[in-house]
């Protein structure tokens, strides 16, 4: 279980006030890398167009745009019996339009992705898994604590369904804006943190309920999370075990600065595409989710 | 293995049966060293003959034996600091002969780097050892002005931690919990307060630190690296007395005094912090933050054969930030002892021990939405050991150890909305034993040997579920296959160890020799952290049927040689190590509230060396010591790094302090330390990804400590004054002025990468950067005022 490191956050807040303990932005060089072919294939069931990206990984400080790479073909075969084909819209970027109501599947649905790039296949497989409706958004009137200053916050109720190895990415919106922060991320295995928790089958737990409110940009911001006539909206997506896993990666590595003298060695996010002409790492995702959704204003 | 067993068994007998037959025409003088102001026994006093250029040394419990054929000798008694006491006696009985030395007036002031016989250094077999009294430790200059017992044995040659600030000590390349930490023989499981700026060990209850980091005699055990005993003080039976201090941290006081003349005495002695009285203005609301704590011994000496100690120790930190969050952990220890001599020549101590180590962790916002969690380690111990003083170049040690753990991986019960979810792992259980045989023996005048062996078992133990586990890639989870219940004590696993130990000294000339060692350790606990400083939720783990216990050879050859009539005191020391068995862990393992843990581990190896050297001088108004390691530290695990070494978290190529003191005059002495320590190594990423928006770092290389984070130095300094002495005052009191890191250094304990929060423009993708973290920003002045009356 990944512990509410807040408690060690303002324990060192202690020591920074005692020790001048800082934090300096320093030059550091990495060591070069060749770069790795990445996909990102984070789709749904919905009817709506269906986007993959193929880009390539570049050296850690570079902050140029992502190298788009061209002249894919992209098809998405389901169980089904249904063959879905990708067009390149703009550079590295390829989408699938549905004729009306049409879309990838339904819960149960496998699907396999088939990509062709210079002359070399990626491929990988996931399954449209159920996801859980969600009952209600509450609005609470909360003092100032640990976990913000004083306002509004909010809880999303909904019930992990019976039997273990859901996993689920809860997103929120605030104002039709996602909440992209690392520590905004929200993602539950079952009712709960991870699979070790055997958490199953209940309501999701208080730190999972209570993850739709924004994260303040500044530790010390007294800014609410929510004002009046906020608009906010609450969506589950179903996804696979991989795609749990490489963003829980994802998030603790984006993470790890806040921990302090507490943190974690750095490691890869494993994806669950396969090179299948070299057996070269690719890099990405392949997940195809349900999702269901609610949203209130805030009053 | 066995053959050499039984060899080596067949030759301890002998030796035994031959020494009892010659002793038999010899008489014994025995009795307790102790220091004649306060009564306290003295640890390593000497004992010495001068008609047969032989003597002795005064144990754990200040007790000594000579036995030695009738006639009269003149014995002198003598420790560092005191005068000698030169006793002529008569021998043809055995005789009890306590002895109370004085303090040596003219070296009051003086600081003694060593509390022990000047050659000790060169004399005896012991190597690998590091000896610091409390009048050394506490005028080190020190952060924020506290003595601290775990802070200075860093500026010791082996010794090192991954950074400031961070809980434990490494030893020769172990890892935090390969050190068996010992406060009056009960393990202490977390030693830090506060994280791990400062120790739990309260520097007015403490009598004498030693550490083991290689050649550990048999009758330790239980850890790979090294061994802290931490002796606390009996309490001063000849009169009542005071002594404390106000800090930048603590407040201390401690009350020691006779409870009966000459046979009972006690010392109490409390610490708390007040950082949350310091820090309020900085908080709102109901919170808490503070830490302390408490250590009572007391003793009574039934007669002159038998002797009853009881120590305790008691400490907790706490965190309570409103009623949103608490937090809070601790140690206790609770230790009680019989010292009794079975007859002039065999001294037995019977130790029964409880220590115990938890934390609670608390979230909600009302009663049902809320989060409890509490966890840890208790141990219970019943250890018996037996010292039989054969001739004053002859000592054998024998004895046994039983311990019964309980493990509480987590007990969590998380209520949402009502609805009540038990989230507990089952407790865990182990047994384990060991029996063990030492015998200390000069061979002859230049050829000293201590050799010994301990047998060790551990046996994993119901009640619970056992699991086994499948097979997976390297460095991935591995599943669970199947699962059996056990009742409570049914054996799971077991294991056991032959543990060999051998120390031997070759003296070239009286005041130079050399040494050289080899101890095999086990250990079958572990310690599971996967973060660069240990948090206090970390837990201990017991060897179970899917973890192999960890096990240690290590080797050292030394050089020690003393100048100038024991002025200078030099060692140099090389040693190799060896580990199997190390507890690593896969990328993204969850160590907490994990019921299936074991999955989620690694196994490693180790290996460790590098060259010693620490040079003291130990007299004169100029005292201090320069340490100096060149080490290397190294871990293999299947599934990181390409399965190749790579130098684990706390490698330190170069770790340099020079500690110096000196004495202007009575009132005023000064201190300096300054440390030179390699930066330890660090993992980078080589490239970036994007995924969702979110740009994520990639070791493209999966090499795991690739880089090194900068070299880290500091300079800190201090300055005692002591209050004018007068006879006719009963109040002492001294104050100490210290500067940490007086040129504001700020010392990367890590670096870390993060992303911008903004996206600078359409045309670029999100901003990464470094961050260098660095847990002293500046320098650290502090003052504190310590009293005693």
């Amino acid at each position: 279980m990944k512990y509410n490191h807040n408690i060690y956050v303002w324990g060192l807040l202690f020591l920074a006030v005692i020790l001048n303990s800082c934090e300096d932005v320093i030059e550091v060089s990495t060591d070069p890398a060749e770069p790795i072919i990445v996909v990102e294939a984070w789709l749904d069931n919905e009817p709506r167009g269906q986007t993959i990206r193929l880009t390539q990984s570049q050296p850690y400080f570079d902050n140029s745009l992502f190298t788009p790479l061209s002249g894919a073909s992209i098809e998405i075969l389901s169980s089904d019996g249904k063959l879905f084909e990708f067009d390149e819209l703009s550079e590295g970027e390829y989408l699938w339009l549905p004729l009306q109501g049409d879309s990838l599947g339904s819960i149960g649905t496998s699907l396999e992705l088939n990509i062709e790039w210079d002359n070399r296949q990626f491929y990988a497989s996931t399954q449209i898994n159920r996801v859980p409706q969600i009952d209600s958004i509450a609005q609470e009137f909360e003092e100032e604590s640990i976990l913000g200053p004083e306002g509004v916050r909010t809880q999303f109720y909904s019930r992990d369904p019976m039997g273990t190895g859901d996993s689920f990415w809860i997103k929120t919106y605030k104002n039709g804006r996602f909440l992209d922060k690392p520590l905004e991320l929200n993602i539950a295995y079952d009712a709960g943190f991870d699979p070790g928790a055997r958490i199953d089958g209940l309501i999701f737990i208080t730190p999972i309920r209570d993850l739709t409110n924004p994260v303040a940009n500044d530790e010390n911001s007294d800014d609410p999370p929510w004002e009046k006539d906020d608009q906010i909206q609450v969506e589950i997506h179903s996804i696979s075990n991989e795609a749990f896993f490489f963003l829980e990666t994802l998030r603790d590595q984006l993470s790890n600065g806040d921990n302090g003298i507490f943190s974690i060695p750095l490691s890869n996010p494993r994806g669950n595409i396969v090179d299948l002409t070299s057996n070269e790492t690719v890099l990405g995702i392949f997940n195809v989710a349900a999702i269901s959704r609610a949203s209130e204003r805030i009053d | 293995m066995k053959i050499w067993f039984i060899k080596s068994a067949l030759v301890v007998v002998l030796m035994c049966f031959s020494a009892i037959i010659c002793a038999q025409s010899k008489y014994t003088v025995n009795g307790y060293i102790t220091d004649g102001n306060t009564g306290e026994t003295l640890i390593g006093a000497t004992a010495y003959v001068q008609e047969l250029d032989d003597g002795n040394i005064s144990n754990e419990y200040g007790f000594y034996a000579l036995s030695l054929p009738e006639g009269s000798y003149t014995i002198i008694f003598s420790y560092v600091g005191f005068d000698d006491q030169i006793e002529k006696v008569e021998l043809n009985a055995d005789i009890q002969l306590d002895i109370e030395l004085s303090l040596a007036p003219t070296e009051i002031e003086e600081v003694v780097v060593v509390s022990e016989a000047d050659d000790r250094n060169v004399k005896n077999v012991e190597m690998s050892v590091n000896k610091l009294n409390m009048a050394t430790i506490s005028k080190i200059p020190s952060l924020l002005g506290e003595v601290e017992i775990l802070r200075s044995i860093q500026l010791l040659p082996g010794v090192s931690t991954v950074g400031e600030g961070a809980s434990g000590f490494n030893v020769r390349g172990g890892s935090i919990d390969q050190n068996l930490v010992l406060l009056d023989e009960a393990p202490v499981y977390n030693s830090s307060h506060l994280f791990g700026f400062f120790s739990v060990f309260n520097p007015d209850a403490v009598k004498d630190v030693k550490l083991y980091k290689g050649g550990i005699p048999s009758r330790y055990g239980g850890r790979l690296s090294s061994i802290l005993d931490v002796r606390m003080r009996e309490g001063n039976n000849k009169k009542m007395s005071f002594n404390g201090g106000i800090g930048t941290i603590f407040s201390r006081l401690a009350v020691e005094g006779p409870l009966v003349k000459d046979k009972a005495s006690f010392i109490v002695a409390g610490r708390r912090s007040y950082i949350d009285v310091l820090a309020a203005p900085f908080l709102e609301g109901d919170n808490k933050l503070n830490f302390y704590d408490l250590t009572i011994k007391t003793n009574y000496k039934f007669d002159s054969k038998n002797q009853l100690f009881l120590s305790g120790y008691l400490g907790r930190d706490n965190f309570v930030f409103g009623e949103s969050a608490g937090f809070n952990w601790g140690n206790s220890t609770f230790t009680l002892r019989w010292n009794h001599l079975f007859n002039e020549r065999l001294f037995a101590n019977v130790s029964a021990y409880f220590s115990d180590y938890d934390y609670q962790l608390q979230f909600g916002e009302d009663a049902i939405n809320r989060f409890d969690w509490d966890a840890g380690i208790k141990n219970y111990s019943l250890k018996p050991s037996f010292t039989y003083f054969i001739s004053p170049n002859n000592m054998l040690r024998f004895g046994g150890q039983a311990i019964i753990y309980q493990f509480a991986p987590g007990n969590a019960v998380g209520v949402s909305v009502g609805e009540t979810s038990d989230i507990s792992l089952d407790d865990k259980y182990g047994i384990e034993g060991a029996l063990y045989f030492e015998n200390e023996i000069d061979i002859s005048p230049n050829l000293s040997l201590n050799y010994g062996i301990r047998y060790s078992l551990f046996n994993y133990t119901g009640e619970g579920l056992a699991y086994e586990y499948g097979q997976a890639p390297a460095g991935e989870r591995r599943p669970v296959t199947s699962e059996a219940s056990f009742d409570q004590w049914e054996k799971i696993s077991s294991a056991s160890n032959l543990e060999p130990r051998l120390s031997v000294k070759l003296q070239l000339n009286e005041s130079s020799s050399i040494k050289a060692s080899y101890n095999r350790m086990a250990q079958y606990i572990h310690l599971i952290s996967n973060t660069t400083a240990s948090t206090p939720v970390d837990l201990w783990t017991p060897s179970t049927n899917n973890i192999d216990p960890q096990i240690a050879d290590q080797i050292a050859l030394g050089y020690f040689r003393n100048f100038k009539d024991n002025t200078f005191v030099l060692s140099l020391e090389t040693y190799y190590k060896k580990m199997q068995n190390l507890v690593d862990y896969i990328d993204g393992a969850d160590l907490l509230l994990n019921e299936f843990l074991e999955g989620d581990l690694l196994v490693g190896e180790g290996r460790a060396y590098g060259v010693e050297l620490m040079v003291k001088k130990e007299k004169g108004k100029f005292t201090g010591w320069l340490s100096y390691t060149l080490a290397s530290t190294e871990r293999r695990v299947n599934g990181i790094n390409g399965n190749q070494w790579y130098p684990s978290r706390f490698d330190q190529t170069h770790n340099l302090s020079l500690t110096a003191f000196y004495d202007l005059n009575k009132r005023w002495s000064f201190s300096s330390n300054f440390s030179f320590i390699t930066g330890t190594p660090a993992t980078f990423p080589t490239s970036r990804f994007e995924q969702l928006g979110y740009v994520i770092p990639y070791n493209a290389s999966e090499t795991r400590n690739n880089v090194r984070i900068p070299d880290y130095h500091r300079f800190d300094i201090s300055a005692t004054l002591q209050g004018k002495k007068n006879a006719m005052r009963k109040w002492q009191s001294y104050w100490v002025f210290s500067v940490y890191n007086i040129y504001s250094r700020r010392n990367a304990f890590s670096i870390f990468f993060r992303q911008s929060e903004e996206i600078p423009s359409a045309l670029q993708s999100r901003s990464t950067e470094a961050v260098q973290l660095s847990v002293v920003g500046s320098f650290i002045p502090a003052v504190s005022y310590n009293f005693k009356f």
